[in-house]
């Protein structure tokens, strides 16, 4: 298992965060689906469903990672567990999908949100190395930009080589 | 105590904001700076995150605020206590708040001896290094104004530059351009370095001066922040590198000659590489405090 250093560490949550509520405003969580747990991705997809049934769109303008603290990190038998606050920073407003007019919220000025999230990795983690090829067809895949792989559409199986996002909640 | 008068000062200038509204509204890259409308641009430079509940607080304190004065006398007498409250509230902002959270309390930031310095990387030119930080800080500025990924790529850890290029896309959506220019520099320090587990980690605190505003690109109207003033901004930046120098030159796709500093495409196979920087990079950027000229 990599070796743990908490400054990459929180590059990566900090990354990993940004895209999943890009991902919400896209309206499609292909592209994080990888190092999300089913839980978060069901939770997070049945939102989307929920505005896409309504016409709208949810917005995070301006979103941005304030600060993020690493609260807990502890080693259990088969797995590593890290529990994060994040404070992120974003405008928070729902806008119609068609007419793109302002429904509810404040598209003026950013709110402040502060997150609890907690990661997993395998004890038994295999080393992720400089190219990372997809599971299905062994295509390279670019996981930090998307899990998605573009030839045979395989998400890459990130619970094998790196940290998932197993919570996430707002405080 | 200073904490409380800090809360306190807050509560009045929301009040006082209700008759006067500045609306500076701004950007960097990154998100990381901004000043929202009716004074939380206090909340950006404090990390605690009791600030959400001031900023939302705001609109509805300074909009609910009214007078019950019910006699020309008691009138007079509020307005007096009011300018004299509203001297106070300016006498200890301009003290303790005004870009102060470089020195205070938990936001102290002290430099380190370069002693200490090159007992971590021995290898390090300090002086050299302190150029690099502005360099990059500026690179990374320009590069996300011009919607450049491959310059910043070059700039950031991969996941920073996916973390760009996502926010990047969105502002490219709205039709909007984050215009960054004339930077100075006016103080950079290292305040802190460390090692784990083959990487070093420093963490540089930057104040520059700039003028940084959100256009619309079709009608180049400046829609959030202003063009007329300058930002001075802190940062505590963070730049990380793995600590042998050795680094990947061949794709280990392909087997073609490459350059790579922390991600690239492979140009003739088109495979992504991704490995720990043998050179400094940015992992993390984040505004300490900011203020308008």
């Amino acid at each position: 298992m990599e070796e743990f250093n908490e400054e990459k560490f929180k590059t990566k949550i900090n990354n990993m965060f940004v895209k999943l509520l890009t991902g919400v405003m896209k309206g499609t969580l292909e592209e994080v689906d990888h190092f999300i747990a089913d839980n978060v991705y069901n939770k997070y997809n049945e939102y989307i469903n929920e505005l896409n049934a309504k016409n709208e769109r949810q917005m995070y303008d301006e979103l941005n990672v304030k600060d993020v603290f690493v609260l807990n990190r502890s080693v259990l038998e088969d797995k590593e567990v890290v529990s994060v606050r994040l404070i992120s920073r974003y405008m928070d407003y729902v806008i119609d999908k068609s007419t793109f007019n302002l429904l509810r919220g404040d598209n003026t000025r950013r709110i402040e949100k502060t997150y609890s999230l907690i990661f997993e990795k395998k004890i038994n983690s295999k080393e992720i190395k400089a190219v990372r090829k997809c599971p299905g067809c062994g295509a390279s895949i670019d996981v930090n930009s998307s899990g998605k792989c573009v030839y045979c559409d395989t998400i890459f199986n990130q619970e094998d080589y790196d940290y998932v996002l197993t919570s996430i909640e707002g405080v | 105590m200073k904490k409380y008068i800090k809360y306190i000062c807050l509560f009045l200038v929301m009040l006082m904001t209700s008759v006067f509204t500045f609306s500076y509204l701004k950007a960097d890259s990154g998100w990381d700076s901004s000043y929202d409308s009716g004074g939380s641009s206090w909340s950006s430079s404090s990390h605690s995150s009791r600030s959400k509940s001031s900023s939302r607080s705001s609109s509805s304190s300074s909009s609910s605020s009214s007078s019950n004065s019910t006699s020309t006398q008691t009138s007079a007498i509020q307005l007096v206590g009011g300018i004299m409250f509203s001297i106070w509230v300016v006498y200890f902002y301009i003290k303790y708040l005004r870009g102060g959270t470089k020195y205070t309390g938990k936001n102290r930031l002290s430099y380190i001896e370069d002693a200490y310095i090159h007992s971590v990387d021995p290898a390090l030119d300090i002086a050299e290094f302190k150029r690099e930080v502005f360099r990059i800080y500026k690179d990374v500025q320009i590069a996300w104004m011009n919607f450049d990924y491959e310059a910043l790529r070059n700039l950031v850890t991969d996941e920073m530059y996916n973390m760009y290029k996502s926010q990047l896309e969105t502002l490219k959506l709205k039709g909007q351009k984050n215009v960054m220019s004339d930077f100075s520099l006016i103080d950079v320090k290292i305040t802190n370095i460390t090692k784990e587990n083959g990487l070093i980690n420093i963490n540089a605190y930057l104040n520059i001066r700039m003028k940084d505003y959100v256009i619309n690109e079709s009608t180049k109207e400046v829609v959030r922040g202003t063009d007329k003033r300058f930002m001075n901004i802190a940062y505590n930046i963070t730049f990380i590198k793995k600590e042998e120098a050795k680094t990947i030159e061949n794709c280990p796709n392909c087997g073609a000659h490459i350059d790579v500093v922390s991600s690239t495409k492979c140009p003739y196979c088109d495979t992504t590489i991704v490995v720990d920087s043998n050179k400094y990079v940015m992992s993390k950027k984040t505004s300490l405090s900011q203020r308008m000229e």
